[in-house]
């Protein structure tokens, strides 16, 4: 069977549950960016982020004939994905940036030279201040800010009501300033430190 | 606008780029400044981050995995998976799940210990059993089977329950300290925890009076229990019947729906229908007095 962009998830996963692994790949193609990048900024480290998504994928495979059809399929995804996520990652341990893809990312959201240094270190600061927060909070900044999804979309991937969503967010991001303001107050040796490690 | 209202628009904007109109308050207050400060770092950084990403083509590394894998596609769900799936659910990963979660194990903490303080009794003094040590002397005769001499003594210490059978024509002394001595001829005997049960042959008892709130003396046979609460008596169990005789205070004798009790002198023969014959006023006799000793036939 040929499969197209256009070919519905539930189509996919009937074709799996026969047994079709170029139905497989095809799912996983479409859905890895989602998931990858999910984990990678969940974890802060892109040799878990790889393996929890094989892991997350696999688990989909063997936990196929459990999926309710009536539900989203992609929230079914992503709470695998968390679920590993949450369950690897206390053991888990932020490694630095890519300098070059740092580079990249900073000239896309800002190109002017001067403010190369100044993105360079508020991105270290801030990816080292998400590793420390709550795990509750620290996924729903990832999916709101990280992925960019919208509001609503983040309340289907976590089950949760859009409200709830809502005001979950506000916390996380109250509580993420917050730990840049005390790293800001109480590490100015750190920041550079932390700059020059990447 | 104050301090609260600030924290307020800035924490409840949902975009990376914050609200013009914060920067008033901020020129007039330390502290919100720098929670400006920080709030526009977190954004640029958030910014940067959202694209120092490269997501890897992992497609055929999961297809092979999933070909290499002996599970089938919608196979059954391993239990370790199972307890994992349950974990995760219970897990206190939200601030309502936390609250379950921790309530609900404060409440079985607290069950447990109430259920351990309530069992454990206000004083385990009280509650402990009474001292006893049952010990045998030998007068005549061999030893019965089983039973291991102290080192270094003439007396053996015997276990509750423990069946004493005397070989024919042996006599010992069964001993409770303080509480009664049980001179046994023949037959056999088992020593309790409130009494002994004289299952055959010829037994002379000198039970002291009870102390103040101990379970009166007893003695089981197959034909009658005897209750004592202070007093010198002989008991003779044949295979028929079961003789009573009283040397000194009182003793009650219950068999089946028969109950005597009898004096100084007194004497009573229980059969094995339970019917009391009695009472007689008995000839002095001794246990150790081998003259007068009974025929005891062992069962």
């Amino acid at each position: 069977m040929k499969f197209t962009p256009e070919t519905p998830d539930q189509t996919l996963l009937q074709e799996i549950l026969k047994g079709d692994l170029d139905a497989f790949e095809h799912l996983v193609r479409r859905h890895q960016g989602v998931v990858y990048r999910f984990l990678y900024h969940f974890l802060g480290n892109a040799a878990d982020a790889e393996d929890l998504t094989q892991e997350t994928f696999l688990t989909l495979h063997r936990k196929l004939s459990q999926h309710n059809p009536a539900l989203s399929f992609r929230a079914w995804l992503m709470t695998i994905a968390r679920h590993l996520a949450i369950s690897h990652s206390r053991k888990n341990v932020p490694t630095p940036l890519d300098p070059a893809m740092l580079a990249a990312a900073i000239r896309d959201v800002c190109p002017a030279p001067e403010r190369e240094l100044l993105l360079k270190e508020a991105s270290e600061q801030v990816r080292a201040a998400l590793a420390r927060v709550a795990e509750v909070h620290r996924e729903i900044l990832v999916m709101r800010y990280l992925l960019d999804l919208p509001l609503h979309e983040v309340a289907e991937l976590l089950n949760i009501p859009e409200g709830t969503a809502k005001s979950r967010l506000f916390k996380a991001r109250a509580e993420l300033r917050e730990r840049l303001e005390a790293g800001e107050r109480g590490a100015g040796a750190v920041a550079p430190a932390m700059a020059g490690g990447s | 606008m104050n301090c609260q209202e600030f924290l307020a628009r800035l924490d409840a904007h949902d975009a990376l780029d914050l609200p013009t109109d914060l920067e008033g308050h901020a020129q007039d207050c330390p502290a919100c400044r720098a929670r400006l400060a920080a709030a526009r770092r977190m954004g640029e950084g958030l910014a940067v981050l959202r694209g120092a990403v490269r997501v890897p083509d992992l497609a055929l590394r999961i297809r092979q995995a999933a070909a290499r894998n002996p599970a089938s596609a919608g196979s059954s769900v391993s239990w370790g998976e199972w307890l994992m799936d349950w974990w995760m659910w219970l897990a206190p990963t939200t601030p309502f799940k936390s609250t379950v979660f921790y309530g609900a194990s404060a409440a079985i903490i607290f069950a447990l210990c109430w259920t351990i303080v309530a069992r454990v009794p206000p004083n385990r003094q009280e509650m402990a059993p009474p001292a006893m040590a049952w010990t045998l002397a030998m007068e005549r005769g061999s030893w019965p089977e089983g039973v291991a001499v102290l080192p270094g003594t003439d007396r053996a210490s015997v276990a509750l329950g423990q069946r004493l059978a005397f070989p024919a024509g042996a006599q010992g002394r069964l001993v409770w300290p303080g509480r009664a001595v049980v001179s046994q001829l023949d037959g056999r005997v088992v020593p309790l925890a409130d009494g002994v049960r004289l299952e055959a042959g010829t037994a002379r008892l000198d039970v002291e009076p009870k102390p103040a709130g101990a379970p009166p003396f007893q003695v089981e046979t197959p034909f009658a229990r005897i209750t004592v609460v202070g007093t010198s008596f002989r008991l003779l169990v044949t295979a028929s019947r079961l003789d009573v005789e009283v040397m000194a205070g009182r003793v009650r004798v219950q068999a089946g729906v028969h109950d005597r009790t009898l004096g100084p002198g007194e004497s009573v023969a229980v059969d094995a229908r339970g019917e009391i014959a009695g009472p007689a006023v008995a000839a002095p006799s001794e246990v150790n007095s081998q003259s007068d000793r009974p025929e005891v036939p062992q069962d």
